[in-house]
């Protein structure tokens, strides 16, 4: 393989990362966005439309600019409070101070019980 | 003392201090606090029904300052008493509900404690007699609310949120201090009695010049105070804190954030009726703010998605109701609707408390369990209930239903009602909800003036006329039509086919051609833009760089000094400064570089023996680079100390003084040197203590010795050896030469001011604990504020070995007796020094240090033990008592104090 083949395929593979690193941030905020399911299913079919009516674009150029727009699109209109699952970092029940359940406690010493 | 009055105010306060007391016995400490509310709560009713006319019941002395006398009081008439019955009534519903919502919460007991703490701080302001009383309530549910929300202090979240709520408010409060002073220029009292006595006596009241218009001193007074309410109220432009305050448990929302604490500037306008009907202006101020508020915030609402955020907004909107009320001289129904305003929307808070406990903490409505209102019929009636509340439905005093028709395909599998004891409030409440605005305005009359007995001022209302008090339900019912024609499901409801079809093509037609091109591409994204682009320039000119700011300052400084002294003072002065402060940096770094021995060292400290200490302490024990701290100290200190020895012997030699006393030299300098020559001296003595103060520009050494110095050399430093400036500033520049005090007032303030915001700034930006200190102290000047800091600072670091604040995060969960004493001597230290920037810098220092999650490898930290907590306890009691009952510690000082303020009387004339 020639080293500028192996430079094209760099750049393809890296390119491929982005657009899926996009797309998925992109659906999840469209799911943020959508109050209703039913919504949210048109929006994402839209945006999966938008997708894949590139997806046969060859010039890495034409590539590196279409996903630069799109990340700019993005960042434009990410939505300022994004859906978080209660018990996931930033959630609402997220490092709260529940009593553990009965049956689990702290080990203070761990690994070194034996020498107490 | 012990009256019912007494017992009432104090009984939750009580409660909550032997409730945290018995901590290990949690049945028994949940019993005795809301035992101690529930007597609290019949015991204002009992004086609600039983009040016949305003009195006032004496419990202390507070303070005398000139004329001036404060009292500990509680002042009882119909305004306080309905204020009282709704604070008791709702903090026991809530205290009832805390106990099953927070079962499962370790700090469950704390949080109990804190709710009747906050009750306590509310009840005294609502009985205070006085601005001071009232502002000392106003601070302490401010101090309650930031506890509260943040009291899950692991949560990042939370902290932050707590963080900004205090700080928002203190802006808020900084207003309200100012118009409390406005008050006192021109009532000369603060006691609410007096000051409604000389209004009803008619007299007139002077006007001042503000950009060259003559504007009333009271319209000015009115409009600080009700800043001061914006902030507490959250109303718009201080509203931001409101929502970030939900991050707080659910029960502490329907208290605070709905039910009383952010009702208090309603409160305080309907306390201070009198002094607002003074000032049209300042009513026309608070109709303004009150009806954007009430609009901004419920537009706000429609969009959010938080169920607890959806009636943060609400409740936003509903103060500006109130504020429209107060804005139309209406006081009265302000408090009317404050009262059933409580009653339902503390309902609907416990009630959405419900729906997230049964939700498994899920509070996004779009995310809830599908049509969860059959699992929860209950709570569901309740929500109904206190939604047709909040909408004024008849005979009842929303939104939130859309929670329960949700459309999300989840399904949660655990779904339940609640536990009786999370039930029994919301009933309670629901049945308030339902018939409070009967029994308050056709059983008790609340509307009619004859009711509040004089404690408010009430206008004689005329009838408004059937159509126009229907005017909101019309209007209503025709907004929900038309925006079901939006949505084209008119023909649910049999609405005529052809208008659904001609409204919905027409805003079809608004929406897509009008709306993008006018609405959103001008009008939004036109001043998204602008602000967008001054945003971008502006912040260029904050480089971050504390040599920047300091010359913007000094240039402030520069220009104040130009407007009042002239041009040539201004010359003098700014040429005299920064070349005094070059010559000594200069010294400083030139005798560092070439590493002075200690024999040198020793020759210069024998000198000035009370440096030596200190100098040694530093170099010896200290640790980085503590030879280098130290002979900054000392050249810094000793330099000034040698400009003293000068001045002081050409004092003693050109007074001619019979003795060498202060009075003798005084009256020596004042009859035998030029005034010439006083400026002078003063301006030596002046530079020599601004050193030893430390005041900025001369403050640099204070830093370093405080970060190299060990805690002994701290303690001294904060406690003790800076205060030898203030000291020197009193005897020598005030006392030997007046007549130049008296000169350079103006200048000395403004220099003050800039160093107080100049080191509040830095303590901000500050990464290590006791830099943080070291400028605090710089930016204070209040000695047991700074004590009791170095006291603080010496149990910090003996424990935990680092003074990197990122190092000790999370210390409230390893070291609970030490953090709370941090927590009490922030907040003693975050009183009055700059307001704002203080309550920052010491928060910042309780969020960074104190909150939060200990990191990994950290559970070497050991909590004092108790001979140590008693010492901090002791302060700390030191600390509240001079708060509290400062007479005996002013009255000493008294004497002393005005006998070096007599030289200053006598000029008054040609200085004040």
């Amino acid at each position: 393989m020639s080293v500028s083949t192996a430079a094209y395929l760099a750049r393809r593979a890296a390119q491929k990362e982005r657009v899926q690193i996009l797309y998925r941030r992109a659906l999840r905020d469209t799911l943020t966005w959508a109050v209703h399911r039913h919504l949210f299913y048109q929006d994402a079919s839209n945006l999966r439309e938008k997708f894949d009516a590139n997806k046969h674009v060859e010039d890495l150029d034409a590539i590196d600019r279409m996903i630069a727009e799109g990340e700019a699109q993005y960042n434009k209109w990410r939505h300022p409070d994004p859906y978080i699952v209660p018990w996931a970092p930033g959630g609402s029940k997220f490092t709260r101070n529940p009593t553990p359940p009965s049956g689990i406690e702290i080990v203070y010493n761990y690994g070194r019980e034996d020498n107490d | 003392m012990f009256s019912v009055e007494f017992l009432c105010v104090t009984l939750p306060l009580i409660g909550a201090i032997i409730g945290q007391a018995m901590g290990r016995s949690r049945l028994l400490s949940a019993g005795i606090i809301s035992s101690c509310v529930f007597c609290s709560a019949v015991l204002s009713w009992y004086l609600f029904l039983t009040l016949q006319q305003r009195y006032s019941v004496g419990v202390m002395p507070w303070f005398q300052i000139g004329d001036m006398a404060i009292a500990w009081s509680i002042c009882i008439d119909k305004l306080s008493a309905i204020m009282l019955v709704v604070v008791t009534t709702v903090s026991l519903m809530v205290h009832l509900y805390s106990i099953g919502y927070m079962s499962g919460d370790s700090g469950g007991i704390r949080f109990l404690a804190y709710l009747s703490v906050f009750t306590f701080f509310m009840m005294v302001l609502v009985t205070s007699g006085n601005f001071v009383q009232l502002f000392f309530g106003w601070e302490g549910v401010g101090l309650c609310s930031y506890l509260l929300i943040g009291f899950w202090f692991k949560k990042d979240a939370a902290n932050r949120s707590a963080m900004k709520a205090f700080v928002v408010n203190r802006v808020g409060d900084l207003f309200f201090l100012c118009g409390m002073l406005a008050i006192f220029y021109v009532f000369r009292s603060l006691s609410f009695d007096e000051i409604f006595e000389q209004i009803s006596n008619g007299e007139g009241f002077g006007t001042v010049s503000v950009l060259g218009y003559q504007t009333q001193i009271v319209s000015i007074a009115c409009i600080l105070l009700f800043l001061g309410c914006m902030g507490k109220s959250a109303q718009l432009g201080l509203h931001t804190w409101l929502p970030d305050a939900m991050e707080g448990p659910t029960p502490a929302s329907a208290l605070i954030h709905a039910a009383t604490m952010v009702t208090a500037g309603v409160f305080l306008i309907a306390r201070c009726s009198p002094i607002f009907e003074l000032s049209q202006a300042a009513l026309d101020v608070v109709l303004v703010i009150g009806l954007a508020t009430c609009l901004v915030a419920a537009l706000v609402a429609i969009v959010q998605e938080d169920i607890k955020k959806i009636i943060a907004y609400s409740t936003c909107s509903q103060l500006g109701y109130m504020f429209v009320a107060c804005g139309t001289a209406n006081y009265h129904l302000a408090i009317f609707h404050l009262a059933t305003h409580a009653l339902f929307k503390s309902l609907l808070f416990l009630a959405a408390g419900n729906v997230i406990h049964s939700n498994a903490g899920e509070q996004r409505i779009t995310h809830m369990s599908k049509n969860c209102w059959r699992d929860i019929p209950l709570t569901y009636a309740l929500m109904w209930i206190g939604s047709l509340s909040l909408m004024g439905v008849f005979p009842f005093a929303g939104l939130m239903l859309k929670v329960f028709h949700n459309p999300s395909t989840k399904r949660i599998s655990s779904i339940h009602e609640s536990s009786g004891i999370m039930l029994f409030p919301l009933l309670v409440l629901a049945v308030g909800a339902v018939v409070s605005g009967m029994l308050l305005k056709s059983f008790w009359g609340i509307t009619g003036s004859e009711f509040w007995g004089g404690s408010l001022k009430v206008h004689a209302h005329e009838d408004i006329g059937l159509l126009l008090s229907l005017l909101p339900a019309i209007l209503g019912v025709a907004g929900a039509l038309l925006y079901l024609a939006y949505h084209n499901r008119l023909r649910v409801i049999a609405f005529p086919d052809k208008l659904a079809r001609l409204v919905h093509t027409n805003s079809h037609d608004l929406s897509g051609r009008c709306r993008p091109k006018v609405i959103d591409y001008f009008l939004l994204g036109g001043i998204t833009e602008a602000v967008s682009t001054c945003a971008r320039y502006s912040v260029k000119v904050q480089s971050g760089r504390a040599f920047d700011y300091a010359l913007v300052m000094l240039s402030g400084v520069a220009t104040t000094l130009l407007v009042v002294y002239g041009f040539d003072t201004v010359i003098l002065l700014m040429i005299l400064i920064p070349a005094l402060g070059s010559c000594l940096a200069a010294f400083s770094r030139g005798a560092m570089s070439r590493a002075v021995g200690p024999a040198r060292g020793c020759h210069a400290g024998s000198v000035l023996s009370s440096l030596v200490p200190m100098f040694f302490m530093i170099g010896f024990w200290g640790h980085g680079d503590k030879v280098g701290a130290a002979f900054k100290f000392l050249i810094y200190t000793a330099t000034a100390s040698v400009g003293f020895l000068a001045a002081v012997a050409c004092i003693d030699a050109v007074a001619n003084a019979t003795s060498s006393s202060f009075d003798d030299t005084a009256v020596g300098l004042a009859t035998n040197v030029h005034f010439h020559w006083q400026v002078y001296f003063w301006i030596l003595c002046f530079i020599v203590f601004a050193v030893k103060l430390p005041v900025v520009p001369c403050h640099t050494w204070l830093p370093s010795a405080h970060v190299q110095a060990p805690t002994a050399g701290s303690v001294l430093l904060a406690g003790l050896l800076i205060k030898l400036g203030g000291y020197g500033l009193l005897r020598f520049c005030i006392q030997m030469l007046p007549t130049a005090s008296a000169h350079f007032a103006k200048f000395v303030i403004c220099l003050s001011a800039v160093s107080l915001i100049y080191a509040s700034l830095t303590a901000f930006a500050q990464r290590n604990m006791k830099m943080l200190v070291a400028y605090s102290s710089v930016a204070h000047m209040s000695f047991v504020a700074a004590g009791m800091f170095s006291l603080n600072e010496a149990g910090m670091l003996g424990r935990t070995g680092t003074m990197e604040m990122s190092e000790c995060s999370g210390l409230a969960s390893k070291m609970p007796r030490l953090s709370a004493m941090i927590v009490f001597f922030s907040m003693a230290s975050a009183g009055i020094p700059g307001m704002v920037l203080s309550a920052a810098y010491m928060l910042r220092l309780c969020k960074e240090v104190v909150w939060g999650s200990a990191p990994a490898g950290s559970g070497k930290f050991d909590d004092i033990n108790i001979g140590e907590f008693a010492i901090l306890a002791a302060l700390a009691i030191l600390v509240l008592v001079l708060g509290v009952f400062p007479a005996p510690l002013l009255t000493m000082l008294k004497p002393a104090v005005e006998h070096l303020l007599v030289p200053l009387h006598k000029l008054q004339p040609s200085w004040g």
